[in-house]
């Protein structure tokens, strides 16, 4: 029963997108490109933080090492979009695993603290190389060549092209998340966020596990960074900071750290939420600061938690 | 002459000025159901946390099967075929009963790198899960979520994902702490039809002599850190020493 | 490279590591006492240093004031947020209580943009203290001296605090064992929200005295120095304030060299460090072994 709710939603919001893709104005496509590709950010940060539960103040670092992979590689060698994301993807997921070696190695609070240390190092990199990096300027100019596939080329230069494109990839890591969380693996994540201790005893071995979480977190984080310079054209230092790290934490707390789906609704919230507010005033910080409160002091199972609460 | 499974050799530890293992050497075979016991302080649960890997000893080696383990980390350890329960209740409290024992069962069984297969798959592992939910009597529990179980339930639960990682020598540490009779007897059934089928080798930490001369072929008894009596319980309930220490006054009466 | 250079990077990092000590006084005493460790506490000094700006401007410029009521000002901040928020999130796991300070930390970024502007205030200097004195043959504010003078006070006094009054025994009782502090009487809620204000106020009055210091007040100030604050906690031991007061020490003079000899790499090696004493050592130079 649960699984023909999951499999009808799913339908239900693949159907809005397309439809969002095919006939909404330029400015709706443009938001929800952006949504779709926070989603990815988060779906993966939450493999981490909601099925295994590390708490990691760094990862907005794989998604500048995605985004400075795909625009350098843009730049320097060739404007292949799919290359370049592949690019993209493989420095943040080789990145994630140098890090990820160095963080697992404590727990908690020091994992938190090691994560922001390693974030901050990679931000205050790209910030100090300017000649390879741009320095507070960021790469720009970064464009969105076709792609061609034998006799004809995707002009993703426009933006329902390219968002089509950003749909297919968030499909894909969608599948792919959904598949881990229901593999064995998954399962070892959630033990050891039930009881890390134990899970040695059942002959697992915690770093190891914990690494592999780290890892395709990070990667799925340099796929959104990769994405989302192609969508802005530009890549900036600031994605690299710990603030921005607090962004897919902020979403899935919103949506729900421990559904499969809170990623998803929490990054649409977001973003929404956001342009709303700031249609009204310059002060969103404030009104996500109460958000974030009232979810803590009280709903700590998000907007898919408290839905779920209602169903049953 | 049974196999020998577990070598300890002049194993020690202290804490600062206390000393919980003095110069221990002892030996395990395969297929005795051998019983540690000991007053409170005595040194049990020190010795069975440097037998699993979660405190290194001071000096001394640790043998299984032949194999030096003194250095290894848990989880080698587990996959090696030696695994513990603990005398707190050690569970995966959201997860159900099943995925309590189903976690263990994949990693022994060298299932859980997968990323990409559907546990629903994993046939050969639920067919032992099932297995073990018979054995140990929780099989209508198994889709309950174990921090909604009863206290007994929970203790039961907690021997069997020990027993799921398939151990040859298992060592479970006060198994009836905090039970009620029945369950009792019911968890001391268990393990005497387990012990008899033959794959593992049970070694229980207890304070209770009733269970522990009923049940053992074999017991040993530590006294701050040092072993003073080994052998039958018989050889063991006449040992001068032991009674000095241990039965005192019992034996008074 | 000459002496009166190096004499002169040096204490500037001394004074720059002074603030940083007592933002990390007050995030060391919460962490060890609470176990809580406060992202916010970068903005109670950004509310320390704003505050006393409007209470120095109103009251005729007097600094002394200004730093008597702004940092009182941020302790009832500081009880509101101990009182009705944090004792709730005690009982949670880690995440919920840094995210909870997080939140704050968003609000507060708003909160003084909305009430004093979004741009930056000009600090007066504080009469008195103002002007430069001559060390080496080169000049060196006179205000910086006095901050140099101040961290080390400040330290002394919270040594005398924690190690020689009855205050501060439970103090030390209750961050070694909460359970056992609460058995014997101690009224551990009262106590919380005790060393929270307390250690609030030590931020706020880092924020105070960086008002003549800084040049100029922006609502960015609070997140540039909780990150150092927590790299010095973290390289003192999370915990320790022996520990905070000597870190701080280390990471102001690296900064200063950095900065003047190799510019570009200061952040770098500043994060380096961290993470070399969270691999190798977590528990800094004088916390507890965990």
């Amino acid at each position: 029963m649960q699984r023909a709710w999951n499999i009808a939603i799913t339908c239900l919001a693949l159907t809005v997108l397309i439809l969002i893709g095919l006939f909404a104005g330029r400015f709706t496509v443009y938001l929800t490109s952006r949504v779709m590709i926070l989603s990815i950010f988060a779906m993966g940060y939450n493999l981490l933080f909601g099925r295994t539960g590390l708490l990691s103040f760094g990862h907005a670092a794989f998604y500048a090492a995605g985004a400075y992979g795909l625009g350098l590689f843009s730049l320097h060698v060739s404007p292949h979009p799919l290359i370049g994301i592949l690019v993209g993807v493989a420095c943040a997921c080789l990145l994630a695993a140098v890090i990820g070696f160095f963080c697992v190695r404590q727990t908690e609070i020091y994992f938190a603290m090691l994560t922001l240390a390693f974030g901050m190092m990679v931000f205050s990199l790209i910030w100090n190389m300017r000649s390879v990096t741009g320095g507070d300027d960021g790469l720009v100019g970064i464009m969105r060549a076709p792609i061609s596939l034998g006799f004809f080329s995707i002009p993703i230069i426009k933006p329902k092209y390219y968002y089509f494109l950003v749909l297919f990839f968030l499909a894909m890591s969608v599948f792919l998340i959904y598949r881990i969380r229901r593999s064995p693996f998954g399962l070892v994540l959630a033990g050891i966020r039930e009881n890390d201790r134990r899970v040695e005893f059942a002959g697992i071995s915690l770093k190891n596990y914990r690494l592999g979480a780290f890892i395709i977190s990070g990667t799925f984080a340099g796929l959104a960074g990769a994405l989302g310079t192609l969508l802005e054209s530009n890549s900036s230092p600031f994605s690299a900071h710990w603030s921005h790290s607090a962004e897919p934490v902020l979403v899935s707390l919103i949506g729900g750290i421990q559904t499969f789906t809170g990623p998803l609704v929490g990054s649409a919230v977001f973003i929404v939420l956001r342009e709303i507010i700031e249609r009204f005033t310059h002060n969103w910080m404030l009104w996500f600061g109460l958000i974030l409160l009232v979810i803590i002091m009280g709903f700590r199972g998000g907007i898919v938690g408290a839905l779920s609460g209602f169903k049953k | 002459m049974a196999a020998s499974l577990l070598q300890i050799e002049n194993l020690n530890k202290s804490f600062g000025r206390v000393q919980a293992a003095v110069d221990i050497n002892l030996t395990f075979q395969e297929g005795v159901l051998a019983s540690i016991i000991g007053p409170n302080g005595a040194g049990k649960s020190t010795l069975i946390n440097m037998l699993s890997g979660s405190m290194p000893a001071d000096s001394g080696r640790i043998v299984f099967q032949g194999m030096d383990i003194t250095d290894m980390p848990i989880h080698r350890r587990v996959r090696l075929g030696l695994c513990r329960s603990f005398q707190v209740v050690n569970v995966f409290p959201e997860l159900s009963v099943f995925d309590n024992i189903q976690l263990p069962a994949l990693a022994v069984g060298n299932r859980t790198r997968r990323l990409f297969g559907s546990l629903a798959n994993e046939t050969a592992v639920h067919r032992e899960v099932n297995e073990i939910l018979e054995l140990i009597g929780l099989a209508a529990e198994a889709g309950t979520i174990a921090s909604a179980l009863s206290h007994g339930d929970a203790r039961v639960l907690e021997v069997g994902i020990a027993m799921a990682a398939r151990p040859k020598l298992l060592f479970l540490d006060e198994p009836t702490a905090g039970m009620n009779p029945l369950e009792r007897v019911r968890i001391l059934e268990n393990i005497r039809r387990l012990s008899d089928q033959g794959r593992t080798t049970f070694v229980i930490v207890e304070h209770d002599m009733d269970i522990v001369f009923s049940l053992s072929q074999r017991v040993i008894v530590l006294h701050y850190g040092e072993v003073i009596g080994d052998g039958t319980t018989e050889e063991v309930k006449s040992n001068p020493r032991v009674r000095e220490v241990y039965l005192g006054e019992e034996v008074a009466a | 490279m000459d002496l009166k250079s190096i004499v002169h990077v040096c204490l500037a990092g001394l004074s720059t590591g002074m603030f940083i000590w007592l933002v990390a006084s007050g995030l060391t005493l919460i962490f060890g006492v609470l176990g809580v460790l406060n992202f916010a506490h970068g903005s109670f000094y950004m509310l320390g240093a704003y505050c006393c700006f409007t209470v120095l401007s109103r009251l005729g410029n007097n600094f002394w004031l200004g730093l008597l009521f702004g940092p009182l000002a941020v302790c009832v901040v500081g009880y509101v947020i101990e009182r009705f928020f944090l004792r709730y999130v005690y009982r949670l796991e880690l995440p919920y209580q840094l995210l909870l300070t997080f939140a704050f930390v968003l609000l507060f970024d708003d909160l003084v943009k909305i009430i004093w502007g979004a741009g930056s205030l000009g600090s007066p200097s504080v009469s008195g203290l103002a002007g430069s004195v001559p060390i080496l043959g080169r000049n060196f504010p006179t205000y910086s001296l006095f901050i140099i003078a101040v961290g080390p006070l400040v330290a002394l006094g919270l040594w005398a605090l924690i190690e020689k009054t009855w205050y501060g025994r439970i103090i030390r009782a209750a961050s070694s064992d909460r359970e056992m502090a609460s058995a014997i009487g101690v009224n551990v809620p009262v106590l919380f929200t005790a060393v929270f204000i307390f250690g609030t106020w030590l931020g706020a009055m880092g924020g105070g005295l960086a008002v003549p210091y800084v040049g100029l007040l922006t609502p960015g100030m609070g997140e540039a120095i909780i990150i150092d604050a927590f790299v010095v906690a973290v390289i003192g031991g999370l915990g320790s304030l022996k520990g905070a007061f000597l870190g701080a020490l280390i990471i102001g003079l690296l900064s200063s060299f950095g900065t003047r000899f190799i510019p570009a790499f200061d952040m770098f090696l500043t994060f380096i460090l961290m993470a070399a004493v969270l691999l190798w050592r977590p528990q800094g130079f004088f916390g507890e072994a965990t």
